[in-house]
């Protein structure tokens, strides 16, 4: 039963990233690179990290990246999303033990990941160290982006870790 | 008590670090743009065509000229394509601060000046 | 307590997105380039100017449409004698019958069987012999505007180049005021006409080209809303047995102006009279500039390159000019 329900609550959050990532699609680009995004769809994986651990977190991350390539784009953005995804769940994973307690900085730390991840890949695809003059923009994007998607998990998380045993 | 009390102190330590590091990028682009001025100038037959303040570029854009393609990016400029055949001016790469691209068969040329008051238009 | 913390990271946000907002505003410009009028056009402008830009873009589009020499259908070819002229061909027509008027016929727009025979338009550059030319010049008509109605010899064809890019550069820069825009800049491939001042107050900068080297400047001049208009043999020329023939065309002989310049740089708030006066004091020369200057027959200001490579400018321009290429460092004012 619980597995089924956490299976469940994972589908859910898959869904909203996905969302996320979509409705981001709309907003107007920061860079002139297609496909370098803010990360909103990050604070599903940091909630998922916090909320059920690791392994369920790059299970939602896997599928988000995938449908969203599949809906939203081509195979550059796929790259874009992807780089950016795995680098944003690869610092929140290590700095989460550290930084558990406080959220928001570890989601403007997954979020300075996502961008700094981006940048990398559009680094090697463009094969131009030039796009690297949009760091700045990108690093206050993020912390602005960072800490609103942080506090929203924090306020989340906050309301959850009652019920936590009910899910896992 | 005491859990809380160092929460809030370690709140406060990254809200003056991430200040800071916004504080800091703001200062490093208002100063990028200020005086990182690298112009390109772009010329056809020695005929200048476009003078462009790299600093200044917010959005990618290709400018094509006849055979020759190039592509403008913040803080940079290359040769995107061109329909000469030995492609030697796609194949030199990317321009920041100095340097130049010459596409010989078409004479075409990217070169990067150096201006502090860099002008906004050339008369002539 | 827990409510400081929010109200930090909120007061963080709200700085960052300040920051970030006062970093932006300054500088959002906007351009946009085509090529029109045979030459590549570049038009920007401050602030949110993107429908602005694209109607001067159409503005210019239809005048290179409306007063192109070359295209037989063209409104400017198609015109008779006795036509009761449309506006936006009496007005560049009007000022330079003016400009003919005051400098003894130095700007002639009916040169075009002249420039062809040099092959200027088709770009298959030739030598035409005297004859040719004689004859071509007794033939070559001639026009006048009155009441809106024009007049003109048997034979006599158009030609508005010497002055439709500056009548373009007016009419863009009325355009893009019409939508709103304050602050802009046009450059019509080295005409250039600016909109308001800089987003910051503070004076364009514009630079004029060198004459020995078009690629490099030769000085910087701090200009307010004005057109900045140079005329120069290097812009379009080959040669010929040694010899450099370039496109400005003296009307008393047809042949190349041969006034000892290099390049006339008129600044003049009226971008048409800007430039078609850069044109007709290229064929003045030194001299004649001078006089046309003490006259105050027209309000401009000027900056001439001899072929002995010195650089004069008129008095107006003296705390404007700064020189930045060091052939040109023993410039002197004109006088």
């Amino acid at each position: 039963m619980i597995k089924t329900k956490r299976l469940a609550l994972d589908a859910v959050l898959a869904a909203i990233a996905l969302l996320l990532f979509l409705v981001e699609a709309q907003i107007p680009p920061l860079t002139s690179i297609p496909g370098v995004k803010i990360g909103l769809a990050n604070a599903v994986t940091l909630f998922a990290v916090c909320f059920l651990g690791k392994k369920d977190a790059a299970a939602i991350l896997f599928v988000r990246v995938i449908l969203g390539a599949v809906f939203a784009g081509n195979l550059s953005t796929f790259f874009y999303s992807a780089s950016g995804a795995v680098c944003c769940y690869l610092v929140t994973c290590i700095l989460y033990k550290p930084l558990c307690k406080t959220v928001w900085v570890l989601s403007v730390f997954g979020a300075a990941a996502h961008n700094a991840g981006q940048l990398l890949c559009a680094c090697i695809l463009l094969q131009s160290p030039s796009v690297f003059w949009y760091f700045p923009y990108l690093l206050i994007a993020a912390v602005i982006s960072g800490a609103f998607t942080g506090i929203c998990v924090h306020l989340i998380l906050r309301r959850m870790k009652n019920r936590k045993e009910k899910w896992i | 008590m005491k859990h809380t009390h160092t929460l809030r102190l370690s709140n406060r330590f990254w809200i003056a670090l991430f200040s800071a590091a916004v504080l800091l990028c703001v200062v490093f682009i208002i100063l990028s743009r200020q005086f990182g001025s690298h112009t390109a100038v772009i010329s056809k037959n020695g005929t200048e065509i476009a003078r462009i303040n790299l600093s200044r570029v917010t959005e990618s854009y290709t400018i094509p000229m006849d055979g020759n393609v190039i592509l403008v990016e913040p803080g940079s400029i290359r040769m995107q394509s061109a329909d000469c055949p030995d492609q030697i001016c796609v194949h030199q790469g990317v321009l920041h601060d100095t340097g130049r691209i010459v596409c010989l068969p078409n004479r075409v040329l990217i070169e990067m000046v150096h201006t502090k008051d860099a002008p906004d238009a050339k008369a002539g | 307590m827990r409510c400081t913390v929010w109200k930090n990271s909120l007061a963080l946000i709200l700085c960052a997105c300040l920051l970030i907002l006062s970093g932006c505003g300054t500088n959002d410009k906007k351009t946009v380039r085509f090529f029109s009028m045979d030459t590549l056009m570049e038009i920007s402008a401050y602030g949110d100017a993107d429908t602005a830009l694209q109607r001067a873009r159409e503005t210019i589009e239809s005048l290179d449409v409306l007063l192109n020499a070359s295209d037989p259908q063209s409104a400017v070819s198609c015109i008779k004698n006795g036509d009761i002229l449309q506006k936006n061909i009496l007005l560049p027509l009007q000022t330079a019958q003016t400009i003919a008027g005051k400098t003894n016929g130095a700007l002639d727009l009916t040169l075009f069987p002249i420039s062809q025979a040099w092959g200027f338009y088709s770009k298959e550059y030739r030598v035409p012999t005297a004859e040719e030319l004689q004859e071509l010049l007794l033939r070559r008509g001639s026009f006048s505007v009155r009441d809106g109605k024009y007049t003109c010899a048997d034979g006599t064809k158009l030609d508005l180049g010497s002055i439709a890019k500056g009548y373009a550069g007016a009419c863009a820069a009325e355009t893009l005021r019409e939508n709103g825009v304050r602050s802009a800049v046009l450059s019509l491939g080295g005409n250039v006409q600016t909109v308001g001042k800089k987003p910051d107050g503070s004076d364009w900068i514009v630079s004029v080209a060198d004459p020995l080297a078009p690629d490099g400047t030769v000085c910087n001049l701090r200009v307010g809303e004005t057109a900045v208009v140079t005329s120069g043999s290097y812009q379009r020329n080959f040669t010929q047995n040694g010899k450099t023939y370039h496109h400005i065309l003296d009307p008393e002989t047809g042949k190349p102006a041969e006034s000892g310049l290099l390049s006339v740089t008129v600044v003049c708030a009226d971008g048409t009279l800007a430039d078609g006066l850069s044109t007709a004091l290229f064929i003045l020369g030194e001299q004649g500039i001078k006089e046309l200057y003490a006259r105050h027959v027209f309000s401009f200001e000027a900056i001439i390159i001899t072929d002995a490579h010195e650089l004069f400018y008129t008095e107006g321009l003296a705390d404007r000019l700064e020189i930045t290429n060091e052939t040109y460092a023993h410039s002197s004012p004109l006088q």
